[in-house]
C-alpha cells in the first residue's frame, strides 16, 4: 500500500465512523480517473464544492494515474498529477515504465442555470513534455436530481479520435518543455466527446461516456493496450462524503479503478473543536456590595507578584500554556504567553482572559495579553475584564466583544515583569516518527531526533537527526544540471546521509522596533546549506501587507549529513525583497525578488489559501534568469504544496501537520535555503488576520 | 513503488514505541491514527467529538440528596452521553452546569444558551425568557455556532410556544406535576421543536436542540 493512501486511509477509517451526513447533499460534481471533474476519462463542465481537496488513484490497463486536485475557489480549480505506464518497452525496446507529472487548470466560466448548462474551459498537463497534453471546453445539465448530461468539446488528446477538422490551426510540437505550452492550447484537431451519469440510488452512479482520445501513444505508438471502443461505461459507489469508488469497462479492452479521497478542509473530520470545556469566567462582587474587594492596596505585598503569576502558571498548564512573565499595577496586568498546543491564537487568548479573571485581584481591570512566539511578542490584545464578565452568556458574544477588544503592538517587556527563574534556560527534545516523501509513492519513514535549548527569550539553538527505517528511494540517474548542484544532488543526500544532521543553529529572535521583527540564523541551516541567514520584516498587526528583506550566506555542504563541507566547493549570498499581502477570505499572496541559491536571479510569486484551521493549499512559481534548457524538462521552478493539520482529522489538540510540497520536476534554478523560523508565518496567527477569521474561539 | 512488509513492521514498531519528549508536542499524529482507525472498526456507531460526560451508574436519589447539592441529568443521544451534572458557576439567572469541567452547559432559567467541550458546540443563543415559553408568546430565536472552518455564524428562527397543558413526569423515583410548553421554531429551511416541562419556575425536564453535531439534549432536573 502507497503509504499515503495509508495515511489518508487512517484519517478516513475516522472519518468513516464519524460522518452521518447523506453522500448527496448537494449537486456537485463527481470524479474521473484523471481525479478531475467529470465522467470516466472525460471532463465535465461541472466544478467540486469551493475548496475540495481531493486525492485520487485509479488504475486504467496498463497506466495507473495519482491526483491531488483542490477547488480553489468556487470556479477555479487546480490538479496535480503522477502517472505511469507500466510496460513502456513492449514494441520500443528502453525502460519498462514511463513516469510523467501534470498540472491541470480549469475554470468555469458559467454556472448551471434554469435552461443553461455549467460550462468549463479546462487545459490538461498544461506545463509538461505534452504526453498527456488537452484542452477542452465541457457543458454539463442536470436533468432533475437523478440525470446529468455532458458534451464537450477536446483539443489534443481529447482531439485525437473522431475529429471536425483543427478550427483554430495546427498544432506544434511542445518546445521548451515545462514552460506553459500556449502554443499549443486549442490547435490542431478538435474532437466532439459526451456523457450521461445517472445516479441509480443514493450510493450507486452510473456512467457512459464516448471518448474522444484515441490513446494514440499507449495504443499505436507504444502498444500498451487495445483501443477497441470509444465508448467507456462503469459503476461508482460512494457511501460517506470522504470516499468514492468506481470500476469501469475501458475502451473495449480494459478494466479501470478509481478510489477517491474526498475532503472538506473547511470541516474538522471530527466533527468540531475537540477538547475540554473552558473554565467559565470568574464574576467579581459588585463594587457597590464589596468596595473593599476592589482596594489597591495589594500591589504593595512584597510577594503577591510571585504568588499570581504562580496561581496563572498553574491555571493555564491544563491548556499547554506556558506564562513566561507578569507585570501588574493596581488596574493592569500584562501576561506574556506561550502557546504550545491549541490551534487557535483566539482560543489560547480566550482562555488566559478567563484564567487571569480567577487569579488577579478586582481592582485589575484591563489585561493585555501578548502571545509570544520564538521570544518575540507577536502583539497585544487587550481585553477590559467587566466585558469578558458581563459578556460571557450574551447572544453573539465573540463579535460583541471583538469590538471592545484591541489589538495593537506587543510593546517591549515592561521593566517591572516578573519573570520565572525556572523558565529560562529550557530544554526540550523529542523523538518522534517521521515521514519524508518525495512524491506521493516514494519516500522513507524514519525517525527524528530533536532538541532545542532556550537560554533566554529569543536565543535558541536547536538541532535534529534524522534515521532512516524504511525507504524506497533509489540514487536515480545523476544529475546533469549545468547549473551548481544546490538541489538536484538531493537523492544523494538522501542515500549518503543516514543518519544525517539536518539542522544544528543559533538563532536570535528581536523586536528591534515597533512593527519589526528580525531573526538571525547560524550554523547548518538544513541539509544541503549551511551558513548564516538574517532577516527583518515589517508587519503592523493590523495590516494587510507585510514586507521582509533577507539576507543568507552559505555553503554547500557534505552529502553525508555530517559536519563538513568538502564534496563541493561552493559558496554563494543569496538574498530576497519580500512582499506578503492579505487579500482576505484566506487568500494570501507573496512575491520574493532576489539572488538564489545557484547565483540566479528572479522572484517568486506565490498564493496560499489559508484555512483557520490550519489547512493550507497553495502554488508558487520561480522564474529566474536561468533558461528552460538549463533548469531541465521542467523548464522552471513551479509547484503546490499543502499542510493537513493534525487536529482537523484526528481531534487531537495539537499544533503539528502533515505537509507536502509537489513539483512537476526538480532543478537548481530558483531554489532558497530551507531556514526554520522565517517571521512572516510565524507571527501572523497572532495578528488582526490571523485572529479575526476564527474569532469565535475565544470563548471556546 | 509498493512499501514491503518491513514497512508494516516500522510502523508496527513505531506505533510500540510512540514518540518520547518533553516538548509537548501532542501524540504521535501516527500512532493516534492507527488507534483511530482501530477504534473506528471496533465501535462503528461512535460519533461526535464529545468524549465529554462518562455514562452514569445508575444512583439513587438518596444517595444524590445526600450528596447535598443541586443534579442536572443530561443525555445527548447523538453523543451516546449519559451523565450527572454539577453547578460550576452561577451568574445571575444563568447556571453552567458541568460534567467534570470536561463538558459545561449553560442555561438560563432552564432554557439553553450554551454548551462547551461537545465539539460542535452552541456557543451562544438569543434564547427566549422562561416567561415567554410559558405565557404562550411568538418571538425570535437565534442560534450561534462556529461553522465551516470555525467561521462564527448564526441560524435566526421564528418560533412560538404553545402550552400543551398539565402532565405529571417522573424524574428518578419522584412525579412532579409540570406544565408541558412546546416551542416550535421554523425557518425557510429547517425546523426546531424544543419541549420543557415547567414546574412553577423550574424548568424541572426539557429536550432542546443544541447543533447541527449534537442534536437534541435532554435535561431532567433531579436535586433543586
Amino acid at each position: 500500500m502507497h503509504i499515503l493512501q495509508f495515511r489518508l486511509l487512517a484519517l478516513l477509517a475516522a472519518s468513516t465512523a464519524l460522518t452521518v451526513a447523506p453522500a448527496h447533499a448537494e449537486s456537485t460534481g463527481t470524479l474521473n480517473i484523471n481525479g478531475a471533474t467529470g465522467l470516466i476519462d472525460m471532463p465535465s463542465g461541472e466544478a467540486q464544492k469551493d475548496a475540495t481537496f481531493s486525492f485520487s488513484t485509479s488504475l486504467a490497463g496498463p497506466i495507473t494515474r495519482t491526483t491531488f486536485s483542490f477547488q480553489f475557489s468556487e470556479r477555479l480549480s487546480a490538479s496535480f498529477r503522477f502517472q505511469t505506464w507500466r510496460d513502456w518497452d513492449t514494441v520500443i525496446p528502453g525502460d519498462s515504465k514511463e513516469t510523467d507529472r501534470s498540472i491541470d487548470l480549469r475554470y468555469q466560466i458559467l454556472k448551471e442555470g434554469t435552461w443553461r448548462p455549467a460550462l468549463t474551459i479546462g487545459l490538461q498537463d498544461m506545463t509538461g513534455q505534452g504526453l498527456f497534453s488537452s484542452e477542452y471546453v465541457a457543458a454539463t445539465k442536470n436533468f432533475g436530481d437523478r440525470l446529468k448530461v455532458t458534451a464537450g468539446l477536446g483539443w489534443g488528446r481529447l482531439g485525437s479520435y473522431g475529429s471536425i477538422g483543427a478550427p483554430f490551426g495546427d498544432r506544434p510540437p511542445v518546445s521548451p518543455t515545462g514552460t506553459p505550452n500556449a502554443d499549443q492550447w486549442f490547435r490542431g484537431d478538435a474532437a466532439p466527446f459526451a456523457g450521461v451519469e445517472y445516479r441509480i440510488s443514493d450510493t450507486w452512479t452510473f456512467k457512459g461516456e464516448y471518448s474522444s482520445d484515441a490513446y494514440v501513444t499507449e495504443d499505436e505508438v507504444r502498444g500498451l493496450f487495445d483501443r477497441d471502443s470509444p465508448f467507456n461505461f462503469g459503476f461508482e459507489y460512494q457511501r460517506n462524503p470522504n470516499m468514492r469508488f468506481g470500476v469501469y469497462s475501458l475502451y473495449g479492452s480494459e478494466i479501470g479503478l478509481t478510489f477517491h479521497v474526498i475532503l472538506d478542509p473547511k470541516s474538522r473530520l471530527t466533527g468540531g473543536i475537540a477538547g475540554a470545556a473552558p473554565a467559565p469566567v470568574k464574576a467579581r462582587p459588585s463594587r457597590a456590595t464589596d468596595p473593599d474587594a476592589y482596594d489597591g492596596g495589594w500591589v504593595t505585598q512584597a510577594d503577591a507578584g510571585s504568588i499570581l503569576r504562580k496561581n496563572l502558571a498553574k491555571r493555564l498548564a491544563a491548556d499547554g500554556i506556558a506564562v513566561e512573565n507578569l507585570a501588574y499595577t493596581e488596574t493592569t496586568v500584562q501576561v506574556r504567553i506561550r502557546n504550545s498546543r491549541i490551534d487557535a491564537g483566539s482560543q489560547a487568548v480566550g482562555r488566559t482572559a478567563r484564567a487571569l479573571s480567577h487569579v488577579m485581584p478586582a481592582s485589575v481591570e484591563v489585561f493585555e495579553i501578548v502571545p509570544v512566539v520564538n521570544g518575540m511578542g507577536a502583539s497585544k490584545i487587550t481585553i477590559r475584564r467587566s466585558d469578558l464578565e458581563g459578556l460571557e452568556y450574551t447572544a453573539d458574544n465573540a463579535t460583541l466583544l471583538r469590538e471592545r477588544v484591541t489589538v495593537t503592538d506587543a510593546g517591549p517587556v515592561p521593566a517591572y515583569a516578573i519573570g520565572d527563574e525556572n523558565l529560562y534556560p529550557r530544554f526540550s527534545w523529542g523523538l518522534r516518527p517521521a515521514l519524508r516523501l518525495a512524491e506521493p509513492a516514494k519516500g522513507d519513514i524514519g525517525l527524528r531526533l530533536s532538541a532545542s535549548y532556550n537560554f533566554a527569550p529569543g536565543f535558541v539553538v536547536a538541532g535534529s537527526v534524522y534515521k532512516q527505517l524504511v525507504s524506497n528511494t533509489d540514487l536515480g540517474s545523476p544529475s546533469t544540471s549545468p547549473l551548481p548542484h544546490v538541489r538536484t544532488d538531493g537523492s544523494l543526500y538522501t542515500e549518503f546521509g543516514d543518519p544525517a544532521l539536518e539542522r544544528l543553529t543559533f538563532a536570535w529572535y528581536a523586536r528591534p522596533a515597533p512593527n519589526f521583527y528580525s531573526r538571525i540564523t547560524v550554523g547548518y541551516l538544513e541539509r544541503m546549506h549551511a551558513g548564516v541567514s538574517g532577516e527583518l520584516l515589517w508587519k503592523p498587526v493590523d495590516s494587510q501587507l507585510a514586507l521582509g528583506i533577507e539576507a543568507n550566506y552559505t555553503r554547500q555542504r557534505d552529502t553525508d549529513g555530517g559536519l563538513g563541507f568538502d564534496e563541493y566547493d561552493y559558496d554563494v549570498v543569496t538574498g530576497h525583497v519580500s512582499a506578503y499581502y492579505d487579500f482576505g477570505n484566506g487568500f494570501l499572496g507573496q512575491l520574493d525578488v532576489g539572488k538564489y541559491l545557484a547565483g540566479d536571479v528572479g522572484a517568486t510569486i506565490s498564493i496560499d489559501r489559508v484555512f483557520a484551521n490550519g489547512w493550507r493549499v497553495g502554488a508558487f512559481a520561480t522564474v529566474t534568469d536561468v533558461s528552460a534548457e538549463d533548469f531541465g524538462e521542467s523548464g522552471f521552478d513551479k509547484g503546490i504544496r499543502f499542510t493537513i493539520p493534525f487536529n482537523w482529522a484526528l481531534g487531537t489538540e495539537t499544533r503539528r501537520g502533515f505537509g507536502m510540497t509537489l513539483r512537476p520536476g526538480s532543478g537548481d534554478g530558483g531554489a532558497r535555503v530551507d531556514v526554520d523560523g522565517r517571521l512572516y508565518e510565524s507571527i501572523r496567527e497572532y495578528h488582526t488576520d490571523g485572529l479575526d477569521p476564527d474569532w469565535g474561539r475565544v470563548w471556546r | 513503488m509498493r512499501f514491503p512488509k518491513k514497512a508494516i513492521a516500522a510502523i508496527a514498531l513505531m506505533a510500540l514505541l510512540g514518540a518520547c519528549g518533553n516538548d509537548g508536542g501532542g501524540g504521535n499524529p501516527l500512532v493516534a491514527a492507527v488507534g483511530q482507525m482501530a477504534k473506528s472498526a471496533v465501535s462503528q456507531e461512535r460519533k461526535g467529538a464529545a468524549g465529554a460526560a462518562r455514562p452514569i451508574k445508575p444512583a439513587g436519589r438518596e444517595e444524590l440528596e445526600a450528596y447535598g447539592k443541586p443534579v442536572l441529568r443530561v443525555k445527548a443521544q447523538a453523543l451516546g452521553q449519559d451523565a450527572l451534572l454539577t453547578i460550576a458557576d452561577t451568574k445571575a439567572d444563568v447556571v453552567t452546569w458541568t460534567a467534570q469541567g470536561q463538558a459545561n452547559f449553560s442555561l438560563r432559567n432552564g432554557v439553553l444558551i450554551q454548551t462547551r467541550g461537545l465539539g460542535a458546540d452552541l456557543m451562544s443563543a438569543d434564547a427566549p425568557a422562561l416567561a415567554q415559553l410559558k405565557g404562550a408568546a411568538s418571538y425570535q430565536r437565534i442560534y450561534y455556532f462556529l461553522g465551516p472552518d470555525d467561521a462564527g455564524t448564526r441560524r435566526t428562527y421564528d418560533c412560538a410556544a404553545v402550552v400543551v397543558g398539565a402532565e405529571r413526569v417522573e424524574i428518578l423515583g419522584k412525579s412532579h406535576g409540570v406544565t408541558h410548553v412546546t416551542e416550535t421554531c421554523t425557518r425557510p429551511n429547517g425546523k426546531v421543536t424544543n419541549d420543557y416541562w415547567i414546574e412553577g419556575n423550574t424548568v424541572r425536564k426539557s429536550r432542546q436542540w443544541a447543533s447541527n453535531g449534537v442534536g437534541y439534549l435532554e435535561f431532567e432536573k433531579v436535586i433543586d
